[in-house]
């Protein structure tokens, strides 16, 4: 079936837009979307979308991670052997994190990292054929946000798609969020969200709000930032009593 | 695939929101979660929903050769499976530690309380008897599978009808519902299983979730039937802790009040679909196809939020909170006035005091079935064991066990 911009796609649909296109400008095709000799396919579900000038992709709920370069991952660290950590990051293999790729890390000064920490990271290498490497540092070895995120916060899982929604420029959730509350959050491309607050309630209506943010449109952030101020206050003053 | 290894952050987050008496899902400490029960077009299937967790029971008979050692009586197998659509960390194929034990447990519920009356099953002693077979999956692992699984046991058992057998001689006939009514199996009590984590801090949750669950460091199962016996219990440390001490005797009066309430609820659910069925009136039943709801994705759907505060559902149902306290104080009444339907709610109405609180529900069980529970009657009696002595004897004939209290009373006096 042919489908254009803004249609809910099947894997197997043939893109119309894209071929018709006769002008000579760069199209780039982004998840979802594969190219087969002169017709473009879907192979997710989801929506076509479509930004300009010319980028076109599938936007798909799903929650197992498919690793891309270059994105910000929390992950597990679940080994510790010789000069790598190995960290889980919810993708079909586990990731390698070099115990250098730390700020400041040196071969005597290791970085203090136990099993079941978490660390927010960055993947360096993500191809199909081989293991995911994470780093924690940039290009010129400054830490920035990445590294060990503290055992005091929350970690929690969300789809993907939900990611995608609450890290786009255009989100204004946690800037409405962080009017009236206090908080850390390290939300990492592969579901994993680490928040921490001041109070265990704080924490906790945090994560209700990132989650429920799913559900509510753009003009709804604002009540639902609303409702949880309203919602925490009650709490606030119920443990009072 | 290998289970998800328990950060250091979740561990210590649990532990202190616990220790603070807070829960990540909104609940108080002792409180479980919702329990929802739907049934399929045929007898003895059943989903179970508790929270997220979900699973499926399905009652299926053959006829089969008597143990050696019991030639009179029927049989009943348990058996659960779990595969990775429950939990990535299951195994397809082969029985798990896990499904074993669920069964196990189970077994030591159903089987070993003696619920069922399995010489009822028998068609021809030494030759053929009824086999009765449960099979339980788990659809969605959210901790708790033992509690979903008993409860999708005990309404599968208690809806299951079998065939019905004539003999004539040498043959029996097995008729097909076409020819006769099934009948329903006999159930001497309804046993169900609630489940207590203990956490580090000795602080212990009920009916915990699988977060909650791999933080624990003991677990606790009590299988407790409607007459408020204990049937079955499974205690187990998790991890190597001195903390744990009186788990047991701090919870298990708590649990058998559930209990009593869960196997209500069961009753009632599964009363209501089997008259349905002998009505052939399929409107306002709780059918597969009722638990596949359409849902429109609104933040009102807290029910999808697996994180909350407790807080967080009263500030959606606000607008609604009003109409809903006039319909809870509506139903209230109608339980006082209807007293035959025998529901859970009624025990605690009768605190009244006896005689303020509608009409006589003692006469009632008289005239009924044995089907009305022993709970209520036991609970009339001790409100009214100084008053009316001669109305008990009238009426005591059901229960042996009332009278001969009763008359050590009388005898004290």
């Amino acid at each position: 079936m042919e489908v254009s911009v803004g249609d809910v796609v099947m894997p197997g649909d043939t893109v119309k837009d894209i071929t018709t296109i006769t002008k000579k400008e760069t199209i780039i095709l982004g998840p979802g979307l594969r190219r087969e000799a002169d017709t473009v396919y879907a192979y997710k579900a989801g929506v076509l979308k479509k930004t300009e000038p010319a980028v076109y992709y599938v936007d798909s709920y799903q929650k197992r991670y498919v690793p891309n370069r270059g994105e910000h991952v929390v992950g597990i660290v679940t080994q510790k052997g010789g000069d790598i950590f190995k960290v889980d990051i919810g993708a079909s293999e586990q990731a390698s994190l070099s115990y250098l790729a730390f700020e400041g890390a040196t071969k005597k000064n290791r970085p203090d990292i136990q099993v079941g920490d978490l660390v927010f990271a960055k993947l360096l290498v993500a191809s199909k054929d081989m293991e995911p490497e994470l780093v924690c540092v940039d290009s010129h070895g400054k830490e920035k946000k990445l590294g060990i995120l503290s055992s005091e916060g929350m970690l929690f899982s969300c789809s993907l798609s939900l990611i995608r929604k609450i890290l786009n420029h255009n989100s204004p959730l946690f800037n409405m969020l962080a009017h009236s509350q206090a908080f850390e959050v390290a939300a990492g491309m592969n579901g994993r969200v680490w928040v921490k607050a001041r109070t265990i309630q704080e924490t906790i209506a945090i994560a209700t709000a990132i989650l429920a943010a799913e559900y509510a449109p753009l003009s709804g952030i604002k009540k639902l930032c609303s409702d949880i101020e309203k919602t925490l206050l009650l709490t606030q003053s119920g443990n009072v009593d | 695939m290998k289970e998800v290894l328990l950060t250091n952050c979740e561990k210590n987050f649990v532990n202190k929101s616990v220790e603070q008496g807070t829960r990540l899902d909104g609940r108080s400490l002792l409180e479980a979660r919702n329990v929802k029960i739907y049934f399929a077009s045929n007898w003895g299937s059943c989903m179970v929903l508790l929270g997220q967790t979900r699973v499926v029971a399905q009652v299926t008979c053959d006829i089969q050769q008597p143990k050696t050692s019991r030639p009179n009586e029927g049989m009943l197998h348990i058996n659960v499976e779990l595969n990775p659509m429950a939990a990535q960390h299951f195994d397809s194929g082969r029985q798990s530690e896990i499904s074993i034990l669920i069964s196990r447990q189970l077994e030591k519920c159903y089987q070993d309380s003696k619920c069922i009356d399995l010489e009822s099953l028998c068609i021809i002693a030494d030759k053929k008897v009824w086999n009765l077979r449960v099979d339980i999956n788990v659809i969605n692992h959210d901790g708790n599978l033992i509690d979903c699984a008993s409860i999708a046991t005990l309404a599968a058992l208690s809806h299951f009808h079998r065939p019905d057998v004539t003999s004539n001689g040498e043959d029996i006939i097995v008729h097909p519902f076409s020819e006769k009514d099934p009948l329903p199996l006999t159930l001497y009590h309804y046993p169900v299983c609630v489940s207590f984590i203990t956490f580090e801090s000795g602080s212990t949750v009920m009916d915990p979730t699988y977060l909650e669950e791999r933080v624990g460091v003991a677990q606790l199962t009590l299988g407790i039937n409607s007459y408020r016996e204990l049937c079955s219990l499974h205690f187990n440390y998790l991890t190597k802790t001195m903390t744990v001490e009186d788990v047991i005797s701090a919870v298990s009066s708590y649990a058998t009040n559930y209990a009593v309430q869960l196997v209500q609820q069961i009753k009632e659910a599964v009363n209501y679909d089997v008259e349905a069925r002998y009505k052939k009136d399929d409107r306002n039943t709780n059918r597969f196809k009722e638990c596949i709801m359409t849902k429109k994705l609104t933040t009102m759907n807290s029910e999808c939020i697996s994180i909350k505060l407790r807080k967080w559902s009263e500030i959606e149902n606000i607008e609604s909170d009003v109409d809903m306290e006039k319909k809870k104080e509506e139903t209230e009444n109608c339980t006082i006035i209807k007293p035959g339907i025998g529901s859970a709610e009624l025990i605690p109405n009768t605190n009244i005091s006896f005689g303020e609180g509608g009409p006589n529900t003692w006469n009632m069980s008289e005239s009924s079935e044995e089907e009305i529970s022993d709970i209520e009657i036991t609970t009339v009696i001790k409100k009214e064991e100084n008053k009316t002595i001669e109305n008990i004897e009238l009426n005591g004939d059901s229960e042996e066990e009332n009278i001969e209290i009763l008359e050590t009373k009388d005898l004290m006096q």
